[in-house]
């Protein structure tokens, strides 16, 4: 059909397998609350509750100036004093700033290194601003910005209602009802019959989802799946996670595991962003990880990952690539606090190559600033970080989600996810 | 990557495909060649190369000899796989721009050379039967800020005395013509409008003195004054602007013959018209998206609007009925005057089963909407689409599937 | 020890031993039934379990089958084969497995790789050897699991029908608790499964290897958790998997017998005839027992009944057949105490009662032999005494006679001569009177014998009393010595002193005069058993056998001027005091006299 003008009102109905307040990913955290800045869908810097903003010459200082007429949920104004305290809040320490204070309408960031990034890094969900508590316990008390405020929660069923005064616009949609902790196999039953509209589609169910026909919204790869290897006890040993790094089987985890969705990477930052991603080879070496290995015996490796699912596979798969070439490694139990080896899931968003890949390193839990801005010098930032070994990229993936067929106008964000206040129903009359 | 350097310079049918010139690749060709001589030196190596980016595979002859003269300039002679060098080069990009990446690779030691590459696109019309429609894409009407494209939903356009006025959410932005390319001259800024959806009518005087944008909540009335001599970015455009409730114009087709034009009521909050229209019509309209006055065959005319629950309907002699045919429109349609067949017809986007938007010449003789010309398939889908300002064309907006947002003009054409 | 004693013991060994042969043969016999049941009741149970076994390789074998022919399954096969992407089957093997609830499932591509595995999803790509197995029966496998350990499993193989080459599955079940759980099992019996299974691939992989042959009771586990007793099972779970055979035996869990069962263990192998790991089926052997017990307790019962019936019995039999031969025996008791009279009852027609018959029969003959024999004797000592009376007296009146003729041819001779004559005559007369006198006052002196009087001596003192008499020899005459013997202990008597005195005087002075040259009289006193003995003994010319035996007869002598009465009164002296003499002799060689005496009470 073509596109008719979206209509007003409705309820959308979300399904997702996590806790819609997770921090930082939490799919209700991007509806209620907003942050300085953000992404566009393609990525780019765009004003969001800061309308402008401006550092000195060497990016040491920030100073945002907000949006003016912008009210949280309960009517409260926006103001650089609460956005502070948010931030303050939801960044207690490993912070892109060193300092941030209100001064008048304007919210200042100081740092001693630069932050050149920071406008970019502030777009992100870690960042979001809110009034009043954003962490656990009543969701009805938290106050956002965001086109949907927080109406109820009863049987895992979360409600937003739409913000009447949205400084964007009022969505479309009355309300958004998300059901929660719901396995995505359910999901897509759901949809499937018409109880749900948005549901999520993992990566590595891609091929199924369309292969069944679903409505699929998929974004470019967002989400680097890299092996955190530990530096310490028998792995301080370079030439050991060389050899992990060697051993790995990129091309089992992309075609099976992940189904061929995304796309295999030895860097941190995709093709589609650099451009020179191919120049770190992803290769399989067998060979050179026994010659790194030379027989050095290291004791029993534990190899943890954060979720489930294929993640929890493909760390078994890792474990099985590197028990061939003489590592002993096991599973960590589930809930154990250290792994020598943990898989991990590292986003990036936005197309500022550096922004991107500040925010990748600092999820990685290296905190200093990418001052670099052209592609050879990221190359040469990223050839030094991933010689470390410390960080091993395997995949790219892609985010995707259904939508049932009265959804219409749904599309991504820059993270990946789905922008419901942008969202109607067509069958609403 | 709608940078592109194609001009608006007729309305001709154009199957146009940026011809790569030699020039476009001799300046990375020749960055990339003296960074590979800074780090090899004179000598012999092997240059392979290998394409992953968008580059025809037939351009790349001509990229590879570039390069091989440049490295011969500099002294480094291509060879055979006897070299102990090699220097492999890669034709990559990313989502911005083409990177050019040079590994030159010395026994063990491999060092990396890297140039980029402005990347630029073309765009596609297509035709069909009796009547034609071709689109044509205005140019140059997305606009970088700090390197980045900014992709905001276009509203409205209007080409008015020269300049080609954009509204987008939160500016009206007049574009100038020089040498066939349209560049931003002029931007106002405007309060953001809160709406999800919003629409704005751009009716423009006769004589393109005058404007007035009709836009939620806000009507701004531009003026333009011949500009001060030197190349100012004053276009000459003086734009105000106010709260608003009036209601908005209803667009008349020309031969349409109407007493007083008609105007109805926007409701801001719901990006929709009320229903309610003045002067009144007898007739009592459900809310609808968009209307036109239409001539009809019997002589008169007929209001057509797209109701907020998917009918077209005919409001004809103070009745209202749905107009048959129109299941798969969209809510936006235009009104041509193309001189063929009846001589006005009503132009709406369709989909069909087809991912992206295509439009569609119809004619309704009675009550039923039969199609006039076979479909024009778009970039992406419609989002706007009214009637330009000499009644003979269309403007569509056309959102991609990038999210980028184009104006097209739409002209129907006898076959 | 009476003969009714005797023959009660003997009653009632004899039945007691009967007794207890049959109550062991009984036993032996009854635990070798016991365990020929126990045995067969085992052996039907293992059949059963491995029929059962059997039946759980079948349904293994039947759910991979039903996998292999469903219609999706062979277009996923078939695909594969034109695809030759295995990659959109990465979780089919999960969920075929859930569906026919196997614990393992792996499609296995045409070039022998996993395609999908449910038990380990990250192992695909890899190599499947047990693919290859062409057997369409289940076998056994050692399966890894992704945690590192391997767990035993139960596995069958079949090909896909319709791909060409072929795509397999490798399906199967665990063989662990819970498949245990789920035989049948009857009631009492117990199931373990003990296997090597566990940390195989480990870091101490080699340890464990190296510790693979040694038991560890923890890999013994039941259906419920581990099994109780488990160290019990190690030698024949070990001789199991050494021999790779059925190995059956009794395992005591405990010191109660009844704790003990009767256990198999059953090797289960893999293709290669490897052991994996060792089944064992324990039957409680506690009924069994019980009832042994039993039927033990009521065998003993019985037994000891019977003995006490049968020393009751023999009681009865012995004091039947005992008391005419007691009877008799008391009768011969009698006759032997002089009362000749005695007779027996007879009862039956037996050979007791011949026997009593002929003792009656016996006692009256030996009654009129004796009178017969008193009666002859009486007239030999008669005619003894008569002839040693007139012995004795024709020796004095031979001189008297000659005397009195002298005096009537005296008258004759002058007064003178006569008187000379009539004196020396009348003196001889008187003389020879007087020895006749003499004669016969000894011969009244024995008929006057008196009767003892009883006292309590001691023999010593009797001994020490002779010594003291005779120890001292007169200086005329021989030599002789005397010697005394005597224990230290005391010898109590009942005796009259004066009487034992002049008995002993008598042997001493007859052994005096029995050594003409001299030489030594030794008399010793010792106990014997209930008695005490007197010896006296010499060293003279000895005594002839007649000599002895008719030594204690009244009037004989061996001596010139003996009267033959000392030894006589000897006898009757000693036998006075109920005890007997008797002498031993060898002629040349001496005499001795032994004297036993009954010693005293107390």
């Amino acid at each position: 059909m073509a596109r008719t003008r979206p209509h007003y009102g409705g309820t959308l109905r979300v399904e997702t397998a996590g806790d819609p307040w997770q921090h930082p990913d939490g799919i209700a955290r991007r509806l209620v609350y907003d942050g300085l800045t953000q992404l566009d869908s393609d990525g780019a810097l765009r004003p969001a509750l800061a309308l402008t903003w401006e550092s000195d010459g060497n990016n040491h200082r920030w100073q945002f100036r907000l949006r003016s007429g912008v009210h949280f949920h309960d009517g409260s104004p926006l103001t650089s004093a609460v956005v502070v305290a948010s931030l303050t809040t939801s960044c207690s320490s490993e912070c892109p700033w060193t300092a941030v204070k209100a001064v008048g309408p304007l919210v200042v960031f100081t740092s001693d290194s630069p932050m050149p990034n920071l406008p970019a890094l502030l777009a992100g969900n870690a960042f979001l601003i809110g009034s009043g508590p954003m962490g656990d316990g009543n969701p009805t008390t938290r106050q956002g910005t965001g086109p949907f405020q927080v109406t109820g929660f009863n049987n895992g069923v979360l409600t937003l209602a739409a913000n009447e005064n949205c400084w964007q616009g009022r969505p479309f949609v009355d309300a958004v009802e998300i059901r929660v902790h719901r396995p995505v196999r359910e999901q897509w039953l759901d949809l499937g019959v018409g109880r749900a509209d948005v549901v999520e589609v993992p990566a590595e169910q891609l091929r199924q989802a369309q292969q069944q026909r679903l409505s699929v919204l998929t974004s470019p790869p967002l989400v680097l799946v890299a092996l955190q290897v530990a530096d310490s006890g028998t792995l301080a040993n370079v030439k050991l996670r060389e050899a992990i790094a060697a051993a790995v089987d990129r091309s089992a985890l992309y075609n099976v595991i992940f189904q061929k969705q995304g796309e295999i990477t030895a860097s941190l930052l995709p093709q589609r962003l650099t451009g020179y991603s191919f120049l770190f080879p992803a290769g399989r070496d067998m060979n050179k990880a026994q010659e790194l290995r030379g027989g050095l015996t290291s004791g029993p490796l534990t190899l943890a990952t954060e979720s489930d699912g294929a993640m929890q596979l493909a760390a078994q798969r890792i474990a099985l690539n590197l028990r061939e070439v003489g590592f002993n490694v096991q599973m960590a139990p589930a809930g154990a606090n250290y792994a020598d080896l943990i898989l991990r899931k590292l986003q990036f968003t936005g197309i500022d190559r550096a922004a991107s890949l500040e925010q990748v390193m600092r999820s990685a839990g290296e905190s200093g600033p990418v001052t670099e801005a052209t592609p050879m010098a990221l190359f040469k930032v990223e050839q030094m970080y991933l010689g470390e070994k410390k960080l091993i990229p395997l995949l790219d993936l892609p985010l995707a989600c259904a939508r049932g067929s009265r959804v219409r106008d749904l599309h991504l964000r820059a993270d990946g996810t789905p922008d419901l206040a942008d969202a109607s129903l067509e069958d609403v009359r | 990557m709608a940078l592109g350097l194609l001009g608006l310079a007729g309305l001709a049918a154009c199957r146009a495909q940026a011809v790569p010139t030699p020039s476009r690749w001799s300046q990375p060709a020749a960055d990339l060649s003296t960074q590979i001589a800074d780090i090899l030196g004179p000598g012999q190596a092997q240059v392979t190369i290998r394409n992953l980016s968008t580059i025809p595979p037939s351009e790349i002859p001509s990229v590879r000899k570039l390069i091989e003269q440049d490295l011969k300039a500099h002294g480094v002679l291509a060879s055979g796989a006897e070299s102990a060098n090699s220097i492999r080069i890669t034709l990559s990009e990313n989502a911005r721009e083409r990177i050019w990446v040079a590994e030159v690779v010395e026994g063990s030691e491999t060092h990396v050379a890297m140039v980029h590459v402005d990347v630029s696109m073309a765009s596609v019309s297509t035709a069909d039967a009796r009547m034609v429609l071709r689109s044509e894409r205005i140019a140059g009407l997305s606009i970088r800020i700090g390197g980045l494209v900014r992709n905001d939903p276009i509203l409205a356009a209007a080409e008015i005395n020269g300049h080609f006025l954009v509204i987008y959410p939160d500016r009206i932005s007049i574009f100038s013509s020089a040498a066939g390319v349209w560049t931003e001259a002029n931007t106002i800024m405007m309060e953001r409008q809160l709406s999800r959806d919003p629409r704005t009518v751009l009716a423009a005087n006769a004589d393109g003195g005058l404007f007035t944008a009709y836009m939620p909540g806000t009507q701004c009335i531009g003026n333009y004054s011949l500009p001060m001599a030197g190349p100012s970015a004053d276009s000459g455009w003086s734009v105000r602007c106010h709260a608003s409730d009036d209601p908005w114009p209803v667009y008349q087709s020309g031969d349409a013959s109407s007493a007083t034009p008609l105007k109805a009521f926007y409701n801001s909050a719901r990006d929709f018209f009320t229903g309610i229209v003045t002067p009144g019509i007898g007739v009592d309209l459900p809310p609808f998206y968009m209307a036109v006055m239409i001539p009809r065959a019997a002589g008169g005319a007929a209001l057509l609007i797209s109701s907020i629950d998917g009918n077209v309907q005919l409001i004809e002699n103070g009745a209202m009925r749905s107009v048959a045919g129109t299941r798969d429109w969209g809510s936006d349609f235009a009104v041509v005057r193309s001189g063929c067949g009846a001589g006005t017809q009503i132009i709406a986007s369709s989909s069909g089963e087809a991912e992206n938007d295509s439009l569609r010449a119809f004619e309704i003789p009675a009550l039923e909407a039969l199609p006039a010309s076979g479909p024009l398939t778009l970039d992406g889908t419609v989002t706007a689409l009214w009637t330009a300002q000499d009644g003979k064309s269309a403007f569509a907006v056309v959102r991609s599937a990038t999210a980028e947002y184009e104006v097209d003009r739409v002209t129907a054409l006898c076959n | 020890m009476s003969l009714r004693q005797k023959l009660l013991l003997l009653f009632s060994l004899t039945v007691a031993a009967a007794v207890a042969a049959v109550a062991w043969t009984v036993l032996v016999r009854i635990r070798q039934v016991f365990e020929k049941r126990d045995q067969e009741e085992t052996a039907l149970f293992v059949s059963q379990f491995q029929r059962e076994f059997q039946h759980r390789s079948a349904d293994v074998a039947a759910a991979v089958d039903r996998i292999a022919v469903q219609e999706h399954v062979r277009s996923m096969a078939f695909e594969l084969v034109q695809s030759n992407d295995a990659s959109p089957y990465l979780h089919e093997a999960q969920v075929l497995a859930q569906d026919a609830r196997l614990d393992f499932l792996e499609i296995v591509g045409p070039d022998g790789n996993i395609v999908s595995s449910a038990q380990w999803p990250a192992r695909f790509g890899y190599p499947e050897p047990a693919a290859n197995e062409a057997s369409q029966t289940p076998f056994l496998k050692r399966e890894e699991m992704q945690d590192g350990t391997s767990v035993l499993g139960l596995l069958a193989v079949r090909a896909i029908r319709g791909a060409e080459p072929a795509v397999k599955l490798v399906g199967g079940r665990r063989l662990d608790q819970t498949f245990l759980a789920d035989l049948p099992v009857a009631p009492g019996m117990q199931l373990g499964l003990y296997s090597d299974a566990g940390a195989m691939n480990d870091v101490g992989a080699s340890v464990n290897r190296g510790s693979a042959m040694g038991f560890d009771p923890k890999r013994l586990v039941s259906a419920s958790g581990d099994l109780p007793g488990a160290v019990h099972y190690a030698w024949l779970i070990d001789q199991a998997r050494k021999s790779g055979q059925q190995a059956s035996g009794i395992l005591y869990l405990t010191t109660r017998r009844e704790d003990s069962v009767s256990a198999t263990a059953i090797p289960l192998k893999d293709t290669a005839g490897n052991v994996l790991a060792v089944l064992t089926v324990a039957i409680s052997r506690s009924g069994l027992v019980a009832e042994q017990q039993q039927i033990r307790a009521i065998a003993y019962g019985v037994a000891s009944g019977g003995i006490l019936l049968a020393i009751v019995f023999s009681l009865w039999i012995a004091a039947r057949v005992s008391r005419p031969v007691e009877e008799l025996a008391r009768a011969a008791e009698e006759v032997a105490g002089g009362r000749w009279d005695a007779r027996v009852p007879v009862r039956g027609r037996d050979e007791v009662g011949v026997l009593a018959r002929s003792f009656n029969h016996m006692t009256e003959q030996l009654e009129n032999q004796r009178e017969r024999l008193v009666q002859s004797e009486r007239v030999a000592a008669w005619r003894e005494l008569a002839r040693r009376l007139a012995h004795e007296l024709k020796n004095p009146l031979f001189p008297l006679q000659l005397t009195v003729e002298n005096l009537v041819r005296a008258r004759q001779l002058p007064a003178a001569e006569f008187d000379e004559v009539f004196n020396e005559s009348t003196q001889t007369l008187s003389v020879e009177i007087a020895n006749l006198k003499k004669i016969i006052g000894r011969f009244s002196d024995f008929s006057k014998m008196p009767k003892p009087e009883l006292e309590r001596i001691d023999a010593r003192d009797l001994v020490a009393r002779i010594r003291a008499l005779y120890g001292t020899t007169s200086g005329d005459g021989p030599v002789i010595r005397l010697e005394t013997v005597v224990d230290d202990r005391p010898m109590p008597l009942m005796a009259d002193p004066e009487m034992l005195h002049r008995a002993l005087s008598n042997l001493v002075l007859n052994a005096k005069d029995a050594m003409p040259d001299g030489g030594t009289v030794t008399v010793s006193a010792r106990s014997r058993d209930e008695a005490v003995e007197i010896r006296v003994a010499d060293t003279g010319q000895g005594l002839t056998p007649e000599e002895c035996q008719r030594l204690f007869t009244p009037y004989y002598t061996t001596k010139q001027h003996g009267t033959g009465l000392g030894l006589a009164i000897v006898q009757s002296v000693i036998a006075d005091h109920a005890g007997t003499i008797s002498v031993e002799s060898c002629e040349g060689k001496g005499a001795k006299f032994v004297i036993t005496l009954p010693r005293a009470e107390g």
